[in-house]
Formats: C-alpha cells, structure tokens, sequence
C-alpha cells in the first residue's frame, strides 16, 4: 500500500504514468458504462442501414448487418479487459508460485521448472496459443486459457532470480534462524519484496494479452460473432474493406488506445518502483 | 574461447533435445484433437470398410507411441510424412514454402535493424532534443499498434487508396512490400528503444568520458566506443527477435495470402492434417531454438564479461 501511495506522490513528475492512468481509467469507465454510452446494443441489426459511412446517427458508420460500429466498439472494450484481466493473473498466479518455489528450493524443482520455460519459449507464443485454441475449440474462454498458457514463464523467470537473492537477504536469514517454517518465509518475507516487480511485469503483460486476444480473434480462433470483440470485427471487415474502409479502421485504432494506455502506465510504474528492471 | 565452443555445444544438446520434447507434446496434442483427418476428408463417401482401410494406411489404428516413434525414425532419413489432404510429401511441402517465409522474414529483421539502429543512436546521443522527443511519442504508438491491422491499413493505403500495389498472392518484389513492411514496423520499436537506452547507458560509462578527455574526437568516440558497445545487447536482440517475426508471419501471410509455411500452418491446423502441422512445428522451433542459442553465444563472444561468467559455469 506505501508503495502505491508512493506511485501517485511522485506522479507529478510522472509524465507517462499519468497519461498512461487517464487513459486505463477512461476505458475502466466506457466498459462500466457501456449501456449508457453506446447508443445501440451490440447486436441490434438494421439490415436497411447496412454498410453506411460515419454520419450524425452513427458516428462510426455501420457494418454489413447494419449493426453500429461505435456500439459495437464500446462493448468490445468489456472483452478487452476483461480477457487482458483474467490472462495476466492467471499468469500470475501460475508463473510467480513456480518463480518462488524454483528460487527458493533450488536443486531439481528448479531445474524442471526452468526446463518447462525453455519448452515454452521454444515455440513463438503466438503459434503455441493457435495449437491449443485448436486443441480446445474456439471460444472466449479457450483464448484466456491458450494465452496464460503461452506467457507464465516470464513471470517464473524474474521472480526466480528475484528470490534466489532475497532468500538470502538479513532478514529472510534471521526469520529462518528464528525458526520460520520454509513457507511462512516465502510468504511473509519474499513476497512482498518480489510484488513491486510482478506489479510491474503484469501491467505490461496486458497489452501483449490483449493483442494475442484480438490476433486469436481476428484468426477466428477466439470469440465468436456476433460477440463484439476488436478481432472478430477486424476480421469480419476484411471482405468489406473496399467498400466499407471505415469497419477497418476504428476496432485498430481502439485496440491502440488501449493497449497504448497499459504501456505507458506499465512504464510509469516501473520508473518509480524498480527504475533498473529493464524487460 | 574453448570453453565458449564446449558451452555452445552444450546448448545445442539441451536445445535438440527441447525440440525433440516439444515435437513429442505437439505429438499427444494432436491425438487428443476431435475427430480424425479421415472423417474430415470426406466422410459422406466412405463406407465402414473403406474408412478402417484408409486409417491403417495411415497408421491412424496403432497407439500413438508407435506412431511418434515411427515418424521420429522416418524423420531421421529425411521424410517426413506425407500430407493427410492432398497426399503430397511434407518434406517437399515445406521446402516449397520455406524460402517464402524466410524471404520476409530475413527482408523484415534486416529493415528493422538499419532503420531502428541509426534511429535509436541519435534519439540516444540527442537525449532531450525535439528529434529525440519525437522518436520516443512515435516508438510508444508504433508499439501499440496491431500487425495484422496495419496489414489491413497498409493494404487501403497502398492497394486501394493509391493503387500502387498488389493486394495478395506473391507477383514479384512488389507483393513483397507490404507484408515486409507489417512484420517490421511493429517490432522495429524494440529494436529502437533498447539502442537508444543502451547508448544512454554507454555514453554514461567513464571509458567514454575516459575517450573524451583523451581529445579523441567525437566521431571517434561514438563510433569507436558508444556504438560497439550498444550494439551488443541489440545484435542479441536481433536473433531473438526471429521467434517473434516467425510467429507474426502466420498472421501477415493469413492477410497478403503469401504463399509461405506460416498461411500452410494455418490452413493445415484447420484441416487436421497432423503430418504437415507436425512438421512445420518441428521446423519452426529448431529455428527459434537455433536462433536463440546464436543469440545467447553471440554476447558471450562479444562482451568479455558475460564470456567470463560462461567459461566460469563451464569449467
């Protein structure tokens, strides 16, 4: 919490963390407010108004169903946090606990864990999400599962070496002296030193999240229509792009906005938490 | 130096035997998939009897361990398999299609290093200026754009807007602009931004100040010393980079439909057809594992600290 407090008392200074919280709290609020923001429902269709350009009643034009881009797009940015959410913690909860036991212990647990980070790292993410998705059938859900599969070992590999300097630290060796079982130690004493950087790593996982989501779904790998994610539409828009350019355009510039948002505020905070953590 | 050629051994071992494990989960993946290629092909057509009799030509009806063994040993005579679809040879297949990746990919990591490098050494050495300014606001959005949509971008500009080029399909050096252009421009930020920081990181170093004092002059200086030693974490990120661009290449091949492995992959992996995904797979991560470990032994090789700590595990 003192940490927090200490991100916002230097944000002054903090150019890009500044702009980087606007932005992410913008979206936090367009997803929150979705109904009241979009003036149509995401899957309201007006086949009569089809393929129409950007105009007072549809500010962002409307798609091969007639649908309205804007609303679509407004809706969509519910699935974007939410897939970014879940995915990064997902790969938190998996990527910090084998960090902290392959740190920690040492010896073979180490050795295995750091061997599932080489497997998983012999393979572009992006072409090992695409196996599993296959594997487990296209959906939303499948897309969570396939990217926090793909991206836990970064997480493992700086938490590792984190631990393997904190465990011996004075006061983790004093808490060991002083009878602490091994757990207690890891929990109470490496932890919260190791949080700063996880905080720091998870912010700047979530774009790369929500990229891999919208690529998943632009693929037709992940959400299926008429669910109004950013892939699906950009994909969808692909066959009216002559006719239609602007169904192409705004679901990428949106997809920049956020992801652009997660960047900045990632590198803000790790400016004022942990200034030499370089990714 | 020995020991650097012991330790790149070593982790040539270690990469192999990683492929060879990969290639085996791939492998159980594969069987676990719903359905078989058999039903897909056509099963409207085919009788009980036929269907059983295609499954044992294809080794479909033996325990996957069998099979994986098998394919592993035909792999090691340089076949391996052929395609479920169209029957044709998976090793022809991917000989056909490699080079076209290859051919975008390499364009794309060369592009991405003349234009990010001297980009990155100025925004470096002009730390604060308004160039500088400019480069860090361009990096920031470049690096928040998707690929596969400034695919979609590039082809309204250039295909559509000014009719300058060929929407798909491979015709010459012209189809080859685009997607060129979609696999570097996003990656190109990283590149960009890590020279600018390591040169920052070099120009603060006292050898530099050192070199300055001296009187040497300064072009002596940034070439000489700033930029030799910048570039060592950059010409790492080079080879890293490789795993990034193969990946985005499935996309970008998916948008321009290029003929190369990456639009294969993905045409395969939507008919099942196990031999031609296996061995693409197989294909793609012996070069991110070979292109990895060149990485890895590159800065060795070029920064004698990291060599020190290498010859210090090994020994």
């Amino acid at each position: 919490m003192k940490q927090f407090l200490k991100v916002f008392r230097s944000a002054d200074r903090n150019k890009t963390f500044i702009v980087g919280f606007v932005i992410i709290l913008s979206i936090c609020f367009t997803a929150a407010f979705a109904d009241l923001i979009a003036p149509f429902a995401y899957d309201e269709i007006d086949v009569v108004h089809a393929l129409k350009p950007p105009s007072i009643q549809h500010p962002l034009g409307t798609d091969h169903l007639g649908r309205d881009s804007f609303s679509r797009l407004v809706y969509g940015s519910r699935i974007a946090l939410k897939v970014g959410v879940i995915a990064v913690v997902i790969q938190i909860l998996v990527g910090v606990s084998l960090g902290l036991i392959a740190g920690f212990y040492g010896g073979w647990p180490d050795r295995i864990i750091i061997f599932f980070t080489d497997v998983i790292w012999s393979l572009p993410p992006i072409i090992l999400a695409i196996a599993i998705c296959t594997v487990l059938g296209p959906s939303l859900t499948n897309v969570i599962i396939a990217i926090a599969a793909v991206s836990w070992a970064q997480f493992t590999r700086i938490v590792r070496s984190k631990t393997q300097s904190l465990k011996n630290m004075p006061y983790a060796e004093a808490a060991r002296a002083a009878g602490e079982s091994n757990v207690n130690i890891i929990v109470l004493y490496i932890l919260p030193n190791v949080f700063p950087v996880v905080i720091v790593l998870a912010t700047l996982a979530l774009p790369i999240a929500i990229i891999n989501t919208t690529a998943m779904g632009f693929l037709g790998l992940g959400a299926q229509p008429p669910t109004p994610d950013w892939g699906v539409i950009l994909a969808n828009s692909m066959t009216y792009i002559h006719n239609a350019p602007w169904i192409s355009i705004f679901p990428g510039l949106a997809i920049i906005y956020i992801v652009l948002g997660f960047n900045l505020l990632g590198e803000g905070l790790r400016d004022v938490l942990d200034p030499r953590l370089k990714i | 130096m020995r020991d650097i050629a012991v330790y790149a051994v070593r982790r040539l071992f270690i990469g192999m035997f990683i492929v060879l494990v990969v290639s085996a989960i791939l492998f159980s993946i594969m069987h676990m998939m719903p359905g078989d290629p058999i039903q897909l092909i056509d099963s409207t057509r085919l009788d009980q009897q036929t269907t059983e009799k295609l499954r044992e030509k294809w080794g479909l009806d033996k325990p996957a361990v069998i099979q994986y063994l098998h394919w592993l040993g035909n792999l090691c005579k340089g076949d391996m398999g052929r395609s479920i679809v169209n029957g044709q040879s998976v090793t022809y297949l991917l000989a056909a299609r490699l080079p076209f990746t290859l051919q975008i990919t390499l364009a794309a990591l060369l592009l991405q290093y003349f234009i990010a490098v001297p980009l990155g050494l100025l925004s470096g050495y002009y730390q604060g200026s308004a160039f500088d300014k400019i480069m860090i606001i361009i990096t920031a959005v470049f690096r928040a754009i998707p690929y596969f949509w400034l695919g979609i971008i590039l082809i309204l500009f250039f295909s559509i807007y000014l009719k300058l080029l060929p929407v798909s399909g491979y015709r010459g050096f012209q189809s080859l602009i685009m997607p060129v252009l979609t696999l570097t421009l996003p990656a190109l930020t990283a590149t960009l931004q890590l020279t600018r920081s390591e040169v920052l990181e070099v120009l603060r170093e006292k050898y530099v100040t050192t070199a300055v004092a001296k009187g040497l002059n300064q072009k002596m200086v940034i070439l000489r010393h700033v930029l030799r030693n910048a570039l060592i974490p950059v010409t790492v990120l080079f080879f890293l980079s490789v795993p990034w661009l193969i990946g985005g290449s499935v996309i970008t091949e998916t948008i321009f439909a290029w003929p190369g492995m990456g639009r294969l992959l993905w045409s395969s992996i939507s008919s099942q057809d196990y031999p031609v995904v296996q061995g693409i797979i197989l294909i793609i991560s012996i070069l991110t594992v070979i292109s990895t470990t060149v990485g890895d032994i590159l800065t060795g090789i070029l920064d004698p600290r990291i060599r020190a700590e290498m010859e210090g595990k090994t020994v």
